[in-house]
């Protein structure tokens, strides 16, 4: 088994803002190997980006990150500024759930690209200019000569998180984070985009760190899946383990819930009662809970921890865990 | 940009600016007599037909203001009843001195600004923050004759460092541009200011940073481009509005520009010069707001072409 590229663990991030803390994110571990792709999949809400953004410490000001993010064996939690400054881009970069306004409307695109290429290599502009074509081309992206020469307004979306992915790989990236890269766009384009990052994970090696809160993406295109619910990890397997046997029953209900191209027409689709908790207004013991049709006393006095379910990939925080 | 749209624009402007000439025509004939302003008390009956007659004071309203356009046409803006002269000349004259006070005014703020609102949004909620809105707050609203002649009483009259007047050396620009500037400032920076912060939250920011760009690369590179743009549109406003801003500072410090004499010459109803102004007054502020425009295309890709290019 390959070791581990990236560890996340016990990571918390609160937000102090006029007066108050959000803790936006409670205690989430995850871990990516090399060339491996990992889902983290949740609802809205439960700290799938606020976790990965913690990672680059991009947060801003307000946020205050706990625990450790361990890359290469490096804790970036305790990089100077510019330490951190090499790991963005270079070794682990990252794509957004809005790729349109993710670049800046005022600059063309070749402008931005290129800018990004004489970052991470000290390329002339003319050899930096070669480079950003034959990057777009890597994404799919026709007549790139000519799309160097667009403002971001004047491409679709689907064109635009190409571009964002080619400004990604301008580093050479060991690590790419997607925050939903698709939840933007149709549905074809979708398609497309994740066959492109899985093509990229496969020729460049380059792991991934896939977000959504879509379980049918998570299906087809990651090895192991992080199940978030309300700023905790509660449930991680790998991704057959997860849709034969789902432990917590938080990711039995997301899976009632996701209706499948082999369904037999009698399987009822039920979705879980309920919304999330916002930070808040979680309540005590399990954040689950009070949604969760099997809950007994101690789940409303203890949180349940991440542990293993007899398999060491299998982990699910649940006292009522099925095995 | 579509021609047409530039078109009505410059028709709608010189709509406006007849409209506003005609009103001030009739409204300074109609208030008092220039013969009476300008001839001294003891003047005889003769003496004021006798000017009258000479001004063209005496033909019916409707056709002296007919002579007035045809005499436009012919590039004559008439004569000052007071100096004698041609209109033009006398503004030739004037002219330069308010351009320079103006413009020097609006550089010395745009160079202050810019950086302070940047500074202050980077920094916000933080003292620095608060001190320069404060600084900000008081120059926006202090009205300028008001501060204006605090500075006289402090830099004039109790310090006797700088003069209270004129325009006879670097020295007397000083306190006119301070004055000036300082209101400048006060609207430039906060625009800035809540011009980047509302741009240092937005998603291609993030990107840039996620990039590993510099904090200065992010900010100059990328936030500042995009903040500019609002931020261009009320300095242009303000280059609009330089004749009529320069009126009460001219006034307060005797500078002798065309604000000046604007006051100067309503009170002697020299009628000739008080139309000049007021419509060389409404063509600077619809040739501003029409370059404004332009430079709004040029400045934001998004609306240039979809206007289909410059
Ligand atoms: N800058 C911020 N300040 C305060 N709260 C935030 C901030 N960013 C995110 N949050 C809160 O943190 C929680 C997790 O957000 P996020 O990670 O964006 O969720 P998602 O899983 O949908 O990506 C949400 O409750 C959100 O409101
Ligand atoms: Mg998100």
């Amino acid at each position: 088994m390959n070791s581990d590229l990236l560890t996340v663990s016990n990571l918390g991030v609160d937000f102090l803002t006029g007066g108050r803390t959000i803790n936006a994110v409670q205690k989430v571990d995850f871990s990516v190997r090399e060339k491996e792709v990992v889902g983290l999949v949740g609802e809205s809400g439960c700290g799938k980006s606020v976790s990965c953004m913690a990672i680059l410490r991009i947060l801003g000001e307000t946020a205050k990150t706990t625990g450790s993010i361990r890359y290469k064996g490096t804790e970036l939690l305790d990089l100077s500024e510019s330490g951190i400054r090499k790991i963005r881009g270079k070794e682990i970069a990252m794509i957004f759930q809005d790729p349109v306004t993710s670049l800046n409307p005022v600059k063309k695109i070749g402008s931005q690209l290129i800018e990004i290429i004489q970052l991470h290599s000290r390329l002339s502009s003319d050899s930096a200019r070669k480079k950003a074509v034959s990057l777009l081309e890597q994404v799919g992206i026709a007549n790139p000569a000519d799309r160097l020469k667009d403002y971001p307004h004047q491409l679709s979306g689907g064109l635009c998180q190409r571009v964002m992915i080619a400004m990604a790989l301008a580093g050479d990236p060991n690590i790419l984070i997607a925050d939903e890269p698709t939840t933007a766009l149709d549905v074809t384009v979708q398609a497309q985009i994740l066959s492109l990052l899985k093509r990229l994970n496969r020729e460049r090696g380059m792991a991934t760190i896939l977000i959504t809160h879509d379980l049918g993406v998570i299906a087809e295109n990651v090895e192991r899946v992080f199940v978030l619910y309300a700023g905790l990890v509660v449930e991680e397997a790998p991704v057959d383990v997860l849709f034969k046997k789902p432990a917590h029953p938080y990711t039995q209900g997301l899976l009632k819930s996701l209706p499948r191209m082999t369904d037999d027409k009698e399987r009822p689709l039920v979705p879980i009662e309920g919304v999330v908790p916002s930070p808040e207004n979680r309540p005590s013991g399990c954040c689950f809970q009070p949604r969760c049709s099997r809950s007994t006393e101690i789940c409303l006095k203890k949180q349940p921890l991440l542990e293993s379910l007899g398999s060491g990939d299998h982990k699910a925080a649940c006292f009522h865990a099925e095995i | 940009m579509h021609i047409t749209y530039f078109l009505g624009k410059i028709a709608r402007a010189l709509f406006t600016m007849v409209l506003v000439v005609t009103f001030v025509f009739v409204v300074l004939r109609a208030t008092g007599d220039p013969a009476q302003a300008m001839l001294p008390e003891d003047a005889t009956q003769q003496d004021i037909e006798h000017f009258r007659s000479m001004w063209g004071l005496d033909k019916p309203l409707y056709e002296q203001y007919g002579v007035y356009w045809l005499n436009i046409l012919k590039g004559n803006f008439g004569q000052s009843y007071r100096d004698r002269r041609p209109v033009t000349d006398i503004m030739a004259e004037r002219l330069p001195k308010t351009v320079y006070l103006m413009t020097l005014s609006i550089v010395f703020a745009v160079i202050i600004a810019i950086p302070m609102g940047v500074k202050a949004a980077l920094n916000r909620n933080t003292f620095i923050d608060r001190f320069t809105m404060g600084t900000a707050v008081f120059g926006f609203s202090m009205p300028n004759f008001f501060l204006g002649i605090l500075l006289i009483l402090l830099f004039s009259v109790k310090l006797k460092i700088l003069p209270s007047s004129g325009s006879d050396s670097w020295k007397h620009i000083i306190l006119p541009l301070l004055t000036t500037g300082l209101a400048y400032i006060g609207s430039y920076s906060r625009f800035t200011r809540s011009s980047m912060l509302s741009v240092l939250n937005k998603p291609y920011i993030r990107t840039a940073i996620a990039g590993g760009l510099s904090r200065n690369r992010v900010i100059y590179g990328h936030a500042l481009p995009n903040a500019a743009i609002p931020v261009i549109t009320i300095i242009g406003a303000t280059v609009g509005r330089i004749i009529a801003g320069s009126i009460v500072i001219e006034t307060v410090f005797a500078w002798p520009g065309v604000g000046r004499l604007l006051v100067t010459s309503v009170g002697a109803r020299d009628l000739s010069v008080v139309q000049a102004i007021v419509m060389l007054l409404s063509i600077t502020i619809v040739t501003a707001n029409l370059i404004v425009d332009i430079l709004y295309g040029i400045l934001d890709p998004r609306i240039r072409t979809k206007k289909g290019g410059v």
